[in-house]
């Protein structure tokens, strides 16, 4: 038992000091909404259309930026996550005449990161919670099995 | 040794716990993180800056897998307005790499920066921030084109 209690304590210190030296400092950044940035090709809109398409999608609620290039006929939006990407292209659609698309950029050549980016992000996250179980299961380990003990459960 | 390992657990959970605490909200009214309008305003220009940029032929290349992957979009968001927000005497902490870090390799043309500033500008624009406040802002990014131009 000793031993298990060894390996767990050895785990949290480890999960929780990783963590410790992993964690950014707090900034109130950290608690803005999460967004989305998404541009729909909006090929063959005159300017002022354009310009009038983008201030009205602007005040849907929900999205927090619009911008209309008329140089690259682009209308691109960045929206939070009670929006879907296919719900607003359907949206733009029915408040426009001209055909709406997703705009799909080139993925760049060269070498990328196997692993997901969102992965890489959440890793400190995980390994906090990974601490905080392996703690708790010493915890538990010393206060629940002496009690289980006295009471015969097993 | 069983007193001492159970201290220590107790000891190390209320560091942690207390760890969590430690979030500064003072700001003096002074900066001209106030005077933009503080981490709300920051935000919206931010916001309208990155889909300036995403709009414009010129540079939104560069940013085409930043934009296709939405956790990078958001480490490249939070870290802009980080930027401007610590730049500006807020109270942020700018987490991502150095300018030159995170530019090297990329070749950045003049061109491609005047454009980034201009879709700055007109994000500023929009928002109808006052002259001043702009300068100042401005002034306070142009410094960083060295490590970003040519690297």
């Amino acid at each position: 038992m000793r031993k298990i209690h060894l390996l767990l304590l050895v785990l949290a210190v480890v999960c929780l000091g990783t963590w410790m030296g992993m964690r950014k400092p707090y900034s109130p950044s950290d608690d803005l909404p999460l967004v989305t940035y998404q541009a729909f090709d909006v090929a063959g809109i005159n300017d002022e259309a354009g310009e009038a398409l983008a201030q009205k999608v602007r005040e849907w609620p929900g999205i927090t930026a619009t911008t209309f290039n008329p140089s690259s006929d682009l209308l691109v939006l960045s929206y939070t996550e009670e929006h879907t990407e296919a719900a607003l292209l359907a949206r733009i659609q029915a408040n426009t005449s001209v055909a709406v698309s997703k705009k799909v950029f080139e993925k760049p050549a060269g070498p990328a990161c196997p692993v997901p980016m969102s992965l890489i992000l959440a890793f400190p996250t995980y390994l906090f919670w990974a601490g905080v179980f392996f703690s708790t299961c010493l915890l538990f380990s010393f206060y629940f099995l002496p009690f289980q003990r006295r009471f015969n459960f097993d | 040794m069983k007193n001492s390992i159970r201290l220590l657990a107790i000891l190390l959970a209320a560091s942690f716990t207390l760890n969590f605490c430690d979030k500064d909200d003072e700001a003096t009214p002074t900066t001209l993180y106030d005077r933009l309008g503080g981490i709300g305003a920051i935000s919206a220009v931010t916001d309208q800056f990155l889909t300036n940029v995403v709009g414009d032929n010129v540079i939104n290349a560069r940013f085409a897998a930043t934009v296709a992957n939405p956790a990078r979009t958001q480490l490249l968001r939070n870290n802009l307005i980080d930027q401007i927000c610590a730049g500006s005497g807020g109270p942020c902490q700018y987490k991502g790499k150095t300018m030159l870090e995170s530019h090297k390799g990329m070749n950045i043309t003049d061109a491609e920066f005047n454009a980034l500033v201009g879709d700055l500008v007109a994000a500023l624009d929009k928002f109808k921030v006052p002259q001043k406040e702009k300068d100042e802002l401005l002034a306070i990014l142009g410094p960083m084109k060295s490590d970003i131009v040519g690297k």
